[in-house]
Order: structure tokens, then C-alpha cells, then sequence
């Protein structure tokens, strides 16, 4: 094991039913990284990332965080080092922004309590690290797609997690929230030290914003496993690989030193 | 600055008001206390509970003190147990189940009580009424929940399908007993069907007191998770929560709330509903407020509604009639205002 | 409204009377006879009507009574059989033979009740097209003798009517004569009492605060036996319904002397008295003077059939102790067994 290893996926296989969706996937991420998942629809990134939080149990293999099997621990001593931004959310009722966010305290709270003055210190922190202080009083259900996605990142940046699992946290957004989002998950990675593993279904995306890049086939019945690369952007998204997982043609072009993906 | 200002005046408006629904229960239960068909007049009144409250002698007759406290208050205080207990009761479920339209009777509460209290009144009279309706709303909640339990989980979907499944199978057990009675027996299964407070006493009080009291400590203690829980499974996971614990917790909770009033005073309609709905209309959802004040509001709407069905004509209409009246519009009203009911 | 209808049905049976013999002929030759049931209908039966089936037991008391056992064909559903079934086989020896017809969630078995093959079925029924009415004349083309009784009066006539179907008006008119007889031994010592004498009364059906109100045949039986009853006193319009309910609060303030309890299997009067979901009642005098009664034996007490006296005489004994020292319950019991069914009570040993 690598002293700076943050998380390691160690031959996790799992399957709904009869499908197999994920077959001996191993990876070793490095504390501090953000790391991108990448593949086409269904190849099993939401279900990896799911496993990765304990929310899934993969049915072999195990997942290690800084040196600790998940499923060995408690619920909320696993919440305060990671944290979990699912895909899209929707919610019922108008909870105030403020409301919402502080619930990433849970992990903290014991059971007959409330949350205190620290929480909500967290919280305020939390909400200033996303940059929406301003919609703190507003309800949830009213704010727009990109902003409750900061919401949700707000949430958990208020667990104080090392580690922050993203699925698709760009889906909903225009191009410059895209683009801002992305930026901003970046600079929490590098001013808090926290490692990142997203999803994200533009491999342009991964090329710039990430340290390492995974990327993922589906099974479809054959053995090959589901990582084609792990490794640097530019090491892992090669037009072979991009075939090898999407079946389509692209090449390289490089533009001001920045390379970039173009369809065929 | 004038913002600043405007927004101090907000939330100093939101404390009053808060604080008035936190004290409503008071004003209501005195109000309460000066209404019923025997004539008691207000110095009266004082002059009753002062005799009592100072141990000397009443100099009105004694049937005054009889009315006022062995009538009137175990009346008014099993109606604020009730109402408190329907409203927390609903609106922890309504929490759990993500889902505004959602009341305690959703898991089939209602018709195991009205099955088991149907049971004890014609097929077991050895059984007191109130553990027959007990026993079987427990009964009917609990096989919901283990028919909706699929490997340690119990999604929610499930449940109110489960719900509904033990609810009709309950009602078709109630329907055989009903077609097997006597025209009496099934004019009294009828009528504690609509619930009522008409047979009030201090020992229904007693009954169903502690587990009211208990109960709400409970929820209130636990209600923060609930925000928790309202935002999703996962998300709520995710975060650290024992999910399926705290579900079981809050749903038991709930239902033997809600189980222990019904048990004493029938199944009074919509309460749970609607009170929780118009606290969060309001206050908003956090539930750190809309739990203790879905408790005072549910106690203070119940009594005073009783105070129509006990007063307005002296003769007595089930207080479940009047709360099913009131409430069918404001349901109506919020099914149209969610759109299909909420869910998704 | 009421009135008028009462009116109207006494014109019905008076009229056929004055111009009428008891029956006529159809035109196929076959006698018929008209008579009016207690929903102010006339219906035409055969004359003697042989097949009657009796879906309403305490009318079929009546029946018994003035002789009718051989015309009864089939019997619905008896409420508390273990008491009632050893005096129907005691008068009657093919008790055990005739039609039992079972009723289904409310609705009449309609092929069991075929098998009976009546020509005339006589039920409970405030409503001239009820489910079970329509029902049974609609399918079976038979007619339907509507039973509703909520004065002493209807008995009376009842009495008067099945005599004439079955062709046997003496023995109605000595039942008649019998019920009157034993009515006026209670009569004949609450005449003297003034009103100031009069207990107030609350009847109290099983459902606590449901109560006898002023048109109904329980009020009937206050007032028969020298009470008064409290719905009297009762400022609410509802205190003339049948069965009004009123709260405890108005309860209290209307405080009557004597509580009088249907047979309740659930509460007996100690719990009135002093049991705990009681507190509020402990004021009122009839709780105070511990005289609160419960119908001991619904087949003795049972005011919807020609033994209504008997209800009669118990109710007035214990409202009125002192004025009816030396009446001799049972001795009036038996007597009125032997008299309108000759058996004894209790027993039912032939007389
Ligand atoms: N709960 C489930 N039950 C059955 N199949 C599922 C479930 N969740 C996901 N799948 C299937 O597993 C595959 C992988 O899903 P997912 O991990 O969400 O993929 P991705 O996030 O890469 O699009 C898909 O084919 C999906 O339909
Ligand atoms: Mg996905």
C-alpha cells in the first residue's frame, strides 16, 4: 500500500439479478486527487461510486478508506470521511437551503439532539465554500438545478469528509455552471485536501479536470473486466480507449497546449 | 440598513407567531373549560377550581364540581390528547413517507382498530374495547411493515402498498362481522367507527395518557433526524443514518401514539392530516418546529372543534363527523396544491 | 306527519270493516282478504293465510298467541335463541320442523325462503320499498306484511290483524282482552298518583347516551308505568325522535330519579353507580340514590310482543316500590304464560 493511498477498490464485482454490471474492478487513489470516472450509460459508475459509500454492498471485493474496510464501519464514522452528492435530487418538501445543508452534520449529532452553535458554524463555512451564503434562506424547491447541485456539494463539505464521491454532478447544468462547478469542486479538492472521485459523462471534462481519469465499459456478458484505462487524462483517454468503451471514432486535436476531444 | 431591518421584522414577526402556536393550547383549553351545555358561569367556574385547587369547602352544590371536573375535563384533556397525538402522528409519517398527504391511518391503523374494537364489542365481550382496537391497529401497522420488509429494508413504496393491502383485508374482516351482528351491535361499531369523545373519562385519559406522553417525548427528541430522513433514503444514509432503525423507530413511535388515542376515542378522521399540513403551510417543514407545534396546534384544534360537536347543539355529534366535514375541502384543497399527491 | 299517517291507517282498517265481511273472492274463486300493515299499505293475502313466514320474531309472539302455530311456515333469524327456542317447541311441537331462513349481511336468503313456499312474510320494516321488501315481492311475487311498532296500540291492532288472516278473530279479541287486563293492574294503582309522585326517568339503550325519545314505544312504557320521561324536560327539538342521544353535561342537568338500562351485556347498573368511566354520572340522583335497573331478561321484558304487561308491571314495581309492594312478579309471569300461550314460566311445562 502506497502511504498517500486515499481509497482502494479491490476486486469488487456485483450484479443485479442475473446481469453483471461490474467484474473485478480494482483501483488505488491517491490522497488529494480528483479522480473521474468515465463511460458510457449503464456501464456502472453510479453503482461503483455506490459501493465505493457503502450504500451498495458489492457482492466480492472489498473498498478500503485510508487503510479501513467501509463495511466495517459505523455508519457515521464513514460519513465523516466521506461524503456523497448523488445525481439530480428532488425532495418534497421546501426545506430553506440552510435546512438542507445542515443535515451533512449528522454524522456529528448524537441521536436525542439537535444540531448547536458548531454545526451551524460548519454549516455557514460549508455554505460560504460553494459560494451560495446568499440562498441560504431560500427554499430548496425554488432555487434552480445548478444551485441545488451546490447545495448538495454544500451538504457534504458539512460532513468535513476527506474523501468526496460526486455522481454526474454536472447533468442538470448549463455550460458555464458546468464549467463553474467543475472549477469549483477542483479548488475544494486543492484547498481542503480532500480527494474527489466523480462521474462525468463528457470525457472533455475529465481531460481538464482531473488527475487521474477511469474509464469504463460495460460488461455485456464478456470477461474482459470493466476498466479499458486508469491513469493520467491524456495516459487514459486515447481515441483506441474512447472506441474501446464508447464504439465511437474521435481524435485528438491539441488547441493552445490543452488537448481535446473531437468526434469523427 | 433597510433590509436588514425589514428582515429583523420578519423574524420577529415568526417568533411571535411561533410562540403563540407554541402557547394556543392554553387559551384554548380555558375557553374550553367555560363551554357545555350545563350552566356554569365564568365566577363560578373559578370559584370551582379555586375550592379545588385550595381544598376547601365548594359552597355551590356538588354536582357543580362533578360537571366541571369529572365531565368537562377529562373531555377537554382526552381532546388535546388526541389532537396532539393524531397531528404528531401524522406529521412524523408524513416526514418518513416524504409525502404531505400522508395520515396515521395510511399503514392500516384505522381498520385494525375498528376490526379489533368491532371483535371485542359482538365476537369477544370478555375483551375490553380498547385492547381489541389496540392490539389489532398494532396488529395491522405491524404486518404492514414486515409484508413491505425485504432483506432488512423497507422502501417506503412498499409500505403504502403494504398499507393499503392490510387496510382493505382488515375492512373486509370488519364487513364479516358486520353482516353477522345484530342491527345494535352494528349501530355501535358504526358509530365508534366515526369517533367520538362523547364517552370521555378520566380513565380513558388514564389509558392512553402515558403512551401519548411517551410517545411525543420521543418524537420530539428524535425530530431533527426527521429532516434528515425527508430529504431520502440515500440521502440520508449517506450522511450516516441508521436508516432502517431510525424508520422503525419513528413508524412504531407513531403508530402507538396514534393507536393508544384511537384505542379510547374511535377513529376521528383527517386530524392527522391536516394539522400537520397547516403547521408546515406556515411554519415551514423543518421539523425541529413543525413536530412540537403539529403537537400544540393538533391538541388546540381538536378541543375546540369538540367544543362544537359537545356544545353547539346539545345533543351530541360525533367530533369525527365534524373534523371529517372540515377536513375533506383542505384535503381536496392540497391534493390539487401538490399535484397527483406528491408522489413521484 | 305521523299523525296523519296513523289516521290514515285507521281509516284502512276501519272502513273494510263497515262495508266489508272479513274476506272476498278473487277471480279465480280463491278467498282473499285485504289488510294494512304497520306502513299504512294494504296488501290482499289468501283467506285463511296457511304459509306465513316471520322474518321478525317478536311479531311472531303474536302469532303464537292468537293460535297461529300450524300457519307458520318459516322463521328468520331469533335474537338469543337459548332462551326463545324452548317456549316456541313448548307451544308449538312442529317448531323444529318449519324453514329456518338465515339473513346474509342484512339481505334474506331468497331460495331458502322459497322453500317455505309462503303466502305471506311478515319482517321489520319502517320503509314500504326496502331492499329486503322489493326484494322478496319483486322475486318470490309474495307480499310483505311491514312490522313497526312504536306504540303499545300497534300491538293491539297487530293482535287484531293476524287473527283475521288466519281466520280465528276470537282468540284475538281474547288476546286483546288479555293485554288490557293485565295493563289495567298497573292502571288501576298509577291512576291515583299525581304528577309530583312521578319518578323522572332516562332510558338508556346500549349505546349510554341514546335514549328513549317521545314518540317510542319505551316512552310509552315510562309513562304506562308512572314515570315521567326526562326528554320531557329536554329543551332539544331531537328529544321527539325515536332514539335521541344527548350529552352527558344535559344529562346531568336534566337529573333523573331512576336510570333505566336495556339489557346490556356490557354494563351493569354497579358500573353506572361506581364504575370509573362513570365520575361524571355520580351526581345525578338516580346514581346518588343507587336506583339505577337493567332489563334482567329480555324475553320476559320485551315490549314488541303481546307480553309488553309484563315489561309493564317490572318497570313500575322498581320505579315504584312502594306503590306496588304487593304485586307478585312472578305469579304474574306465570299467569300471563298460561294465559296467552298456556304454559308456565318458567319452565314452559304445559298449563
Ligand atoms: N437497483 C437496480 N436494480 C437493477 N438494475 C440496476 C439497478 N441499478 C442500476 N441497475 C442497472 O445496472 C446498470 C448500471 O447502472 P449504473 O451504475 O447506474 O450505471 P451508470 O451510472 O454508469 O449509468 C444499468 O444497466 C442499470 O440499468
Ligand atoms: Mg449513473
Amino acid at each position: 500500500m502506497k502511504a498517500a493511498e486515499g481509497i482502494r477498490v479491490d476486486e469488487v464485482s456485483m450484479a443485479y439479478g442475473s446481469s453483471k454490471i461490474l467484474d473485478g474492478v480494482s483501483l488505488s487513489i491517491g490522497k488529494g486527487s480528483v479522480i473521474t470516472m468515465v463511460g458510457p450509460n449503464g456501464c456502472g459508475k453510479t453503482t461503483l461510486l455506490k459501493i465505493i459509500n457503502n450504500l451498495l454492498k458489492p457482492d466480492r471485493g472489498r473498498v478500503f478508506v485510508e487503510g479501513r474496510e467501509v463495511n466495517s464501519m459505523p455508519a457515521h464514522r464513514l460519513a465523516r470521511i466521506m461524503g456523497y452528492v448523488p445525481q439530480g435530487h428532488k425532495i418534497s418538501f421546501p426545506f430553506k437551503v440552510r435546512d438542507v445543508v445542515i443535515t451533512g452534520r449528522m454524522p456529528y449529532i448524537p441521536a436525542f439532539s439537535s444540531p448547536k452553535r458548531e454545526d451551524l458554524e460548519k454549516t455557514e463555512q460549508a455554505l460560504v465554500l460553494t459560494g451560495i451564503s446568499g440562498l441560504a434562506d431560500q427554499s430548496y424547491t425554488q432555487i434552480s438545478g445548478g444551485e441545488r447541485q451546490l447545495v448538495m456539494i454544500a451538504r457534504a463539505m458539512a460532513q468535513q469528509p476527506s474523501v468526496l464521491l460526486l455522481d454526474e454532478p454536472t447533468s442538470y447544468l448549463d455550460f458555464k455552471n458546468q464549467i463553474l462547478t467543475l472549477k469549483m469542486i477542483k479548488e475544494i479538492s486543492r484547498s481542503r485536501k480532500v480527494t474527489v472521485i466523480m462521474t462525468l459523462h463528457d470525457p472533455n471534462h475529465a481531460l481538464m479536470f482531473s488527475d487521474e481519469v477511469v474509464l469504463l465499459r460495460k460488461l455485456n456478458g464478456s470477461r474482459a473486466g470493466n476498466v479499458i484505462a486508469f491513469g493520467p487524462p491524456h495516459e487514459a483517454i486515447t481515441p483506441k480507449n474512447i472506441q474501446a468503451a464508447y464504439g465511437v471514432e474521435v481524435e485528438i486535436a491539441e488547441v493552445k497546449g490543452r488537448k481535446l476531444l473531437l468526434p469523427l | 440598513m433597510g433590509g436588514l431591518r425589514l428582515s429583523r421584522l420578519f423574524f420577529n414577526r415568526r417568533i411571535w407567531l411561533t410562540a403563540f402556536a407554541l402557547l394556543l393550547p392554553l387559551p384554548a383549553f380555558l375557553v374550553s373549560m367555560n363551554i357545555g351545555t350545563y350552566p356554569v358561569s365564568g365566577p363560578e367556574l373559578a370559584e370551582i377550581i379555586f375550592s379545588r385547587l385550595m381544598g376547601h369547602d365548594l359552597r355551590l352544590p356538588q354536582v357543580y364540581d362533578t360537571v366541571v371536573f369529572n365531565i368537562r375535563l377529562p373531555r377537554i384533556l382526552l381532546a388535546m390528547l388526541v389532537g396532539a397525538a393524531l397531528s404528531i402522528s401524522g406529521a412524523t409519517l408524513q416526514g418518513i413517507f416524504r409525502n404531505p398527504l400522508v395520515s396515521p391511518f395510511i399503514l392500516g391503523l384505522s381498520s385494525g382498530a375498528a376490526f379489533g374494537a368491532a371483535l371485542a364489542m359482538s365476537v369477544f365481550p370478555w375483551m375490553p374495547l380498547q385492547m381489541g382496537a389496540f392490539s389489532f391497529s398494532l396488529l395491522a401497522v405491524g404486518s404492514a411493515y414486515l409484508m413491505a420488509r425485504r432483506k432488512g429494508e423497507v422502501p417506503v413504496i412498499s409500505l403504502v402498498l403494504a398499507g393499503v393491502v392490510v387496510s382493505s383485508v382488515f375492512g373486509a374482516l370488519l364487513a364479516i362481522i358486520q353482516f353477522a351482528v345484530d342491527a345494535r351491535s352494528l349501530q355501535s361499531i358504526v358509530y365508534w367507527n366515526m369517533g367520538t369523545l362523547s364517552t370521555a373519562s378520566w380513565s380513558k385519559v388514564d389509558l392512553a395518557a402515558p403512551w401519548v406522553l411517551v410517545g411525543c417525548l420521543i418524537l420530539i427528541a428524535l425530530r431533527w433526524r426527521l429532516n434528515v430522513l425527508a430529504l431520502g433514503e440515500e440521502e440520508a444514509r449517506s450522511v450516516g443514518m441508521n436508516l432502517e432503525l431510525y424508520k422503525f423507530v419513528f413508524i412504531v413511535t407513531a403508530t402507538l401514539v396514534a393507536s393508544a388515542v384511537v384505542s379510547v376515542a374511535g377513529i376521528i378522521g383527517l386530524v392527522g392530516l391536516i394539522v400537520p399540513h397547516m403547521v408546515r403551510m406556515v411554519f415551514g417543514p423543518d421539523h425541529r418546529i413543525l413536530i412540537p407545534l403539529s403537537l400544540t396546534v393538533g391538541a388546540s384544534f381538536l378541543v375546540l372543534v369538540d367544543d362544537v360537536a359537545r356544545a353547539a347543539f346539545s345533543f351530541e355529534v360525533p367530533v369525527g363527523i365534524i373534523t371529517t366535514l372540515l377536513g375533506a375541502p383542505v384535503f381536496i384543497y392540497l391534493l390539487r396544491a401538490t399535484r397527483a399527491g406528491g408522489w413521484e | 306527519m305521523k299523525q296523519i299517517l296513523k289516521l290514515l291507517m285507521l281509516l284502512g282498517l276501519i272502513l273494510p270493516l263497515a262495508f266489508n265481511p272479513a274476506s272476498t273472492e278473487d277471480s279465480n274463486g280463491n278467498k282473499i282478504i285485504q289488510i294494512t300493515d304497520d306502513r299504512g299499505r294494504t296488501i290482499e293475502v289468501p283467506y285463511p293465510c296457511e304459509r306465513i313466514v316471520f322474518l321478525v320474531e317478536n311479531a311472531m309472539n303474536t302469532m303464537y298467541a292468537v293460535g297461529g302455530a300450524d300457519h307458520i311456515a318459516g322463521i328468520g333469524d331469533i335474537w338469543m335463541p337459548e332462551q326463545r327456542e324452548p317456549l316456541f317447541r313448548a307451544i308449538d311441537p312442529g317448531f323444529d320442523q318449519k324453514v329456518r331462513i338465515s339473513k346474509e349481511g342484512g339481505m334474506v336468503n331468497l331460495e331458502t325462503l322459497a322453500k317455505a313456499n309462503p303466502q305471506l312474510v311478515v319482517l321489520w320494516s319502517v320503509d314500504w320499498d326496502d331492499d329486503v321488501t322489493k326484494s322478496i315481492e319483486e322475486n318470490l311475487k309474495v307480499p310483505t306484511y311491514g312490522v313497526f311498532i312504536d306504540s303499545i296500540g300497534d300491538l293491539h291492532r297487530q293482535a287484531e290483524v293476524f287473527g283475521q288472516i288466519i281466520g280465528n278473530e276470537s282468540r284475538a279479541t281474547e288476546v286483546i282482552d288479555i293485554m288490557t287486563a293485565y295493563e289495567k293492574k298497573v292502571a288501576d294503582v298509577t291512576s291515583s298518583m299525581t304528577e309530583t309522585d312521578k319518578p323522572k326517568v332516562y332510558w338508556m339503550w346500549g349505546d349510554i347516551l341514546g335514549t328513549a325519545g317521545l314518540n317510542s314505544t319505551a316512552n310509552e312504557l315510562i309513562e304506562k308505568a308512572s314515570g315521567v320521561n326526562v326528554m320531557q324536560h329536554w329543551s332539544n327539538e331531537t328529544r321527539t325522535m325515536e332514539h335521541p342521544k344527548l350529552n352527558l353535561e344535559s344529562l346531568v342537568q336534566l337529573n333523573p330519579d331512576v336510570i333505566y338500562m336495556w339489557y346490556n351485556t356490557n354494563l351493569d347498573p354497579e358500573d353506572v353507580i361506581s364504575g370509573k368511566d362513570f365520575e361524571g354520572w355520580k351526581e345525578i340522583n338516580a346514581v346518588k340514590n343507587g336506583r339505577v335497573f337493567e332489563v334482567q331478561n329480555p324475553l320476559i321484558f320485551d315490549f314488541h310482543t303481546p307480553r309488553y304487561p309484563l315489561a309493564l308491571m317490572i318497570m313500575a314495581k322498581e320505579i315504584n316500590p312502594d306503590k306496588f309492594q304487593d304485586l307478585d312478579l312472578d305469579e304474574q309471569i306465570d299467569n300471563m304464560f298460561v294465559d296467552l300461550y298456556s304454559v308456565h314460566y318458567p319452565g314452559f311445562a304445559a298449563a
